[in-house]
């Protein structure tokens, strides 16, 4: 795949080479006065100091439903599966 | 993929290649060389009863169909692989014991296996298979939280069925539907990390898995998935 990942992407990555003191110094030039790309990147550089576990977990937990009697195949939804959005 | 992280994702699907393309029933008896990490009665019982019942072949067609370009064979794909993953959870939640984590990769994977994984695939079949995996699930997963979310919102007479699929706390279903939604446009500006998110989040892979399916480095991987996860946070912040 070679396509390209976007420069808001490219300096972001980048970025987080980068000390804190370092970073403006890197974005000044990085971004090379397009003002737009940078107040982009440094609101990607805020989201990510509050990450924390964001994500990290897939979404699945089972439950103890005790609706478990209905077996394997009784609970197919075969209709509607791909027309939801 | 001899030594590298990848060929650790799908140990099944390599074991069960050597049944050849059309491996029957009578298999049976060898089926601890073939299943080899299938351990009990219930889950052989499980596959041999389902894994040849006739959707092999169908998958593979739509997987070729996917390939030229075919995009009734992508949706056909689509509806094919989000029923088998619900019937394999659904399976999954009513003979393992209560309280278990159901792992979405192990999901697809089996999923994987019982309709294609023994038809000796393309690479790009496999990675069009998991794409359509992570979608399928991901939509396995709105579903569910939608359904939920309507019950408790005073639409307590729609009856959420079980399948094995259960976001627990309001929360996770409030954070699930969020972040549906920001990946969509996420993907409007960078949809080779949106759907590294499906992949990652919804399907639940890990980076070698995905560095396979995508064609990218697992650094690459990383770097994508680090970037991802904030701009959804900003995103869903509305900062």
């Amino acid at each position: 795949m070679s396509e390209d990942p976007g420069r808001d992407v490219v300096i972001f990555t980048e970025a987080l080479r980068f000390s804190a003191e370092e970073r403006a110094d890197f974005l000044d030039r990085a971004c090379a006065g397009d003002e737009n790309l940078r107040r982009k990147v440094e609101a990607l550089l805020r989201a990510h100091e509050r990450v924390g576990d964001f994500l990290e977990t897939p979404p699945i937990e089972t439950g103890t439903d005790d609706e478990s009697d209905e077996g394997p195949l009784a609970t197919g939804n075969s209709n509607g599966s791909s027309s939801d959005k | 993929m001899n030594d590298s992280p990848g060929s650790q994702a799908y140990p099944m699907a390599q074991a069960i290649s050597p049944a050849g393309p059309s491996p029957c029933p009578q298999a049976q008896s060898h089926e601890g060389k073939f299943l080899p990490r299938f351990q009990g009665t219930t889950r052989l019982t499980y596959l041999r009863n389902l894994a040849f019942r006739g959707n092999v072949s169908d998958a593979t067609v739509m997987l070729a169909g996917v390939e030229r370009g075919d995009p009734k064979a992508a949706e056909e794909l689509l509806a094919l692989v989000y029923d088998e993953l619900r019937r394999i959870a659904a399976f999954k939640m009513s003979h393992e014991s209560p309280g278990q984590t159901l792992q979405p990769t192990a999901l697809v994977h089996e999923a994987w296996l019982r309709l294609v994984g023994n038809e000796r695939p393309t690479f790009n079949n496999r990675a069009h298979f998991f794409h359509t995996a992570s979608e399928a699930m991901r939509r396995i997963l709105i579903d569910r939280a939608r359904r939920r979310r309507t019950e408790r919102h005073g639409g307590g007479y729609v009856r959420v069925e079980f399948d094995g699929f259960d976001p627990a706390a309001p929360d996770a279903d409030d954070q699930l539907l969020a972040v549906h939604e920001a990946v969509d446009k996420l993907a409007l500006e960078h949809p080779v990390q949106a759907q590294l998110v499906k992949l990652k989040y919804f399907a639940g892979m890990t980076n070698e898995e995905v560095s396979e399916v995508m064609g990218v480095s697992v650094a690459t991987v990383k770097n994508y998935w680090t970037f991802s996860r904030a701009w959804l946070r900003d995103e869903i912040d509305g900062s």
